[in-house]
């Protein structure tokens, strides 16, 4: 149990200090117009990056981190994106759950390998759904901490100047990260 | 073209702090040790990138050139400096690395510290990669006596002591 308590401290460690999670998961939420709305996207977002983590750590998949990281950042950008320029954010649980396959494969990376090479491959759940908990627990944490508000905004006319600048925030942040990330390919 | 232009700026002003937005990594090694009646066996495993960033500083920031028992000698040096086990609160035992085994990505060392005599207490300190991160955390799980523990090394709490 100490082994999974470590591990989901980890995990909330690693959201809460980790930007570029951060930075996608801002904009996804600021264009959220309800909770209900912003659930399915979260679902998505939480499933597939869960799925990764697991196919990491069954050996399935494993992808390079230099690409991942750079993917992560075109994420950012993305979604920055897309706030300025889509009028209506239909099925955008479809672009939070793709990524979600990339930011899991980001937060899984190599902590996976190293949990096998001393624990062997029957061991390593405890620690690594702890490790998950920790990223869902920070993701919530985060939801509560933005969504209310962008709910209280949710009339005012300066929303969509709020969120529009923002997003151009967000687009301008996730373009150094993968201008940084692409220079330093490995 | 307006919005181009706030892009533009905003990524200037980013880029004036690039050095905070670097990627974020989880900073941690992680180790399984048992403690048998007279010897401490087990194999601790670091990121490869961030144990050579250490053994680099360690060496005075020169690693390139050396022979392999010169490496070999440095990598000993660096986990004996900074993983220590002391046994019945007077013995410092003596590290021997069985072997070590790299891959792309990490590099895992097998170790051994024997005792003259039966261990009744283990004092256990690891600093292993402190100088590099502030969060820096050395996960171990401990076996004696048919128990299991885990322990996280920190900065602020680099020592853990066991009564077996």
């Amino acid at each position: 149990m100490e082994l999974f308590t470590s591990f989901f401290q980890i995990g909330l460690n690693h959201i809460l200090e980790g930007y570029d999670h951060l930075l996608f998961l801002l904009g996804l939420i600021i264009v959220a117009d309800s909770l209900r709305g912003l659930f399915p996207i979260i679902t998505a977002f939480t499933i597939t990056h869960s799925s990764t983590l697991i196919l990491s750590a069954t050996g399935i998949m494993s992808l390079n981190p230099s690409i991942t990281e750079a993917l992560i950042a075109s994420s950012i950008v993305y979604v920055g994106i897309e706030n300025l320029l889509r009028k209506e954010m239909k099925l955008r649980w479809l672009i939070s759950g793709g990524f979600g396959f990339i930011h899991g494969a980001g937060f899984s990376g190599h902590l996976t390998e190293m949990l096998k090479n001393v624990l062997g491959m029957q061991n390593i759940w405890s620690p690594i759904v702890g490790f998950n908990l920790g990223i869902e627990a920070g993701q919530v944490f985060i939801i509560f901490l933005v969504y209310p508000v962008i709910y209280l905004l949710r009339n005012q006319k300066f929303k969509v100047s709020i969120v529009n600048n923002i997003s151009i925030g967000i687009v301008a942040a996730g373009l150094v990260l993968l201008v940084l990330r692409v220079i330093s390919f490995k | 073209m307006i919005m181009i232009r706030h892009i533009l700026f905003n990524f200037f002003i980013c880029l004036l702090f690039s050095s905070s937005l670097a990627k974020h990594d989880v900073h941690i090694s992680f180790a399984e040790v048992e403690v048998k009646q007279n010897k401490v066996v087990g194999k601790i495993n670091f990121y490869r990138d961030d144990f050579f960033n250490a053994l680099k500083i360690f060496n005075g920031g020169i690693l390139k050139g050396l022979s392999s028992a010169m490496y070999d000698k440095l990598k000993y040096e660096y986990i004996k400096k900074n993983f220590n086990v002391m046994v019945n609160s007077k013995t410092n035992l003596s590290l021997q690395i069985v072997n070590n085994i790299e891959d792309e990505y990490s590099i895992l060392f097998n170790f051994v510290f024997r005792a003259e005599e039966e261990i009744k207490t283990v004092r256990l300190s690891c600093k292993t990669l402190f100088e590099l991160y502030d969060d820096q955390m050395n996960m171990f799980v401990l076996k004696f006596n048919n128990k299991e523990q885990s322990v996280g090394f920190q900065k602020s709490e680099s020592v853990f002591e066991i009564i077996i």
